[in-house]
């Protein structure tokens, strides 16, 4: 490991741990007119913000044909997450009002799970690419997925209070559109 | 495949860093892996998973005498598990690949095609290459994403693995994920 590489893994940390408003003073500070370096680290800040969701779910999406029984009571944990009460059901699943307070922050959103049994390949990999849709979807207008964890069949996001969020007709949005029916 | 002694021990052996140890049970987990998959695709059971730690330990079962090893053994399995997945993975990527290319005689199993083909948007095998050139600037990042990515790990258990803490694992894996996804994006037409 090179001396350039732990100053950048140094630099890029702890600028991650800072609001985004203050990392350019804090890069400016630190890297003492050393531009490339300055722009180093920034390039990875910004890849690091677009890079949610990215290498998260593994390879494996059609892999994970399992489905985990449906855990629908309030005070259930489903991953990070803790059900607070049920905002609707469908016939594919049911869509439920979760929170989760961890790291020092209190976050709500809504979670979307197959129904217990609905497990066949196709239906779960539809399942995990539209997981991978949302977590890469990036409009001020969208609400973005939630980090799910590794590969089961429910998928979290930030709760939208109503579908119509979109003022623009870009692909991205109807796919936003089409996604956000179900909070 | 049953539990030998023989693959125990070099398993044992390959966790001492002996070089024909580690090709040895590389080539054996890559056939077990591969198998396993073939196997679930041909009695698909319901509700039954497929998960990267799930065959990885039905593969520890079948393979190694549990009375033999210690979990730092089984860590160490799993590791390498990881390793055999990202290589079958990339394998068949590159197969795939050449097929697009209009290269004859090459044929992709179906398994493969089924149960390991990626899920998401990444390109197994440029993937692979720009984690073979983050493992020269910083390889416990590189291990890090293979455990995490191929081998399906959680954050607790990667640190096991790792044997660092869950912090240190945190830490790598933003950087290496950032670092990758520059690379990648830069790689992209």
């Amino acid at each position: 490991m090179t001396e350039r590489w732990q100053t950048v893994s140094g630099l890029f940390e702890r600028a991650l741990a800072l609001p985004k408003g203050e990392r350019d003073r804090f890069l400016a500070e630190e890297c003492g007119g050393d531009e490339v370096l300055a722009a180093e680290v920034r390039s990875l800040l910004g890849h690091h913000d677009q890079a949610t969701g990215f290498l998260e779910y593994g390879p494996g999406g059609a892999m994970a044909s399992q489905v985990p029984r449906s855990d629908s009571s309030i005070g259930a944990a489903i991953g990070a997450w803790r059900v607070v009460r049920p905002l609707g059901e469908g016939g594919m699943g049911v869509v439920l009002l979760v929170e989760r307070a961890e790291g020092g922050f209190q976050q709500r959103g809504a979670l979307k799970q197959l129904r217990h049994g609905l497990g066949g390949d196709q239906l779960v990999r539809r399942f995990m690419r539209e997981r991978q849709i949302l977590a890469t979807l990036e409009h001020p207008n969208n609400s973005s997925a939630r980090s799910p964890r590794s590969a089961t069949s429910w998928c979290a996001r930030s709760r939208t209070r109503s579908s119509s969020t979109c003022t623009t007709r870009s692909r991205s949005c109807r796919a936003a559109r089409r996604c956000a029916r179900w909070c | 495949m049953a539990a030998t002694p023989d693959l125990t021990q070099t398993l044992l052996r390959s966790r001492r860093g002996e070089r024909e140890a580690l090709d040895e049970m590389l080539v054996a987990l890559y056939a077990e892996l591969r198998g396993l998959a073939a196997g679930y695709l041909r009695h698909e059971r319901v509700g039954h998973t497929l998960q990267p730690t799930a065959l990885a330990h039905e593969a520890f079962l079948r393979l190694v005498d549990q009375r033999a090893v210690s979990w730092q053994d089984r860590a160490h399995f799993l590791a390498l598990a990881a390793q055999a997945r990202r290589r079958i993975l990339a394998d068949q990527a590159r197969r795939r690949h050449a097929l697009k290319r209009g290269g004859d005689a090459v044929r992709v199993a179906l398994e493969d095609v089924e149960l390991l083909a990626p899920g998401g948007d990444v390109e197994i095998d440029a993937l692979d290459s720009a984690l073979e050139k983050l493992a020269a600037l910083d390889a416990r990042q590189a291990q890090i994403v293979e455990l995490r990515f191929f081998g399906g790990l959680t954050l607790e258990e990667t640190a096991e693995v790792v044997q660092v803490s869950l912090a240190t694992v945190k830490r790598d894996w933003l950087m290496a994920r950032a670092w990758l996804h520059r690379e990648l994006a830069e790689q992209a037409p």
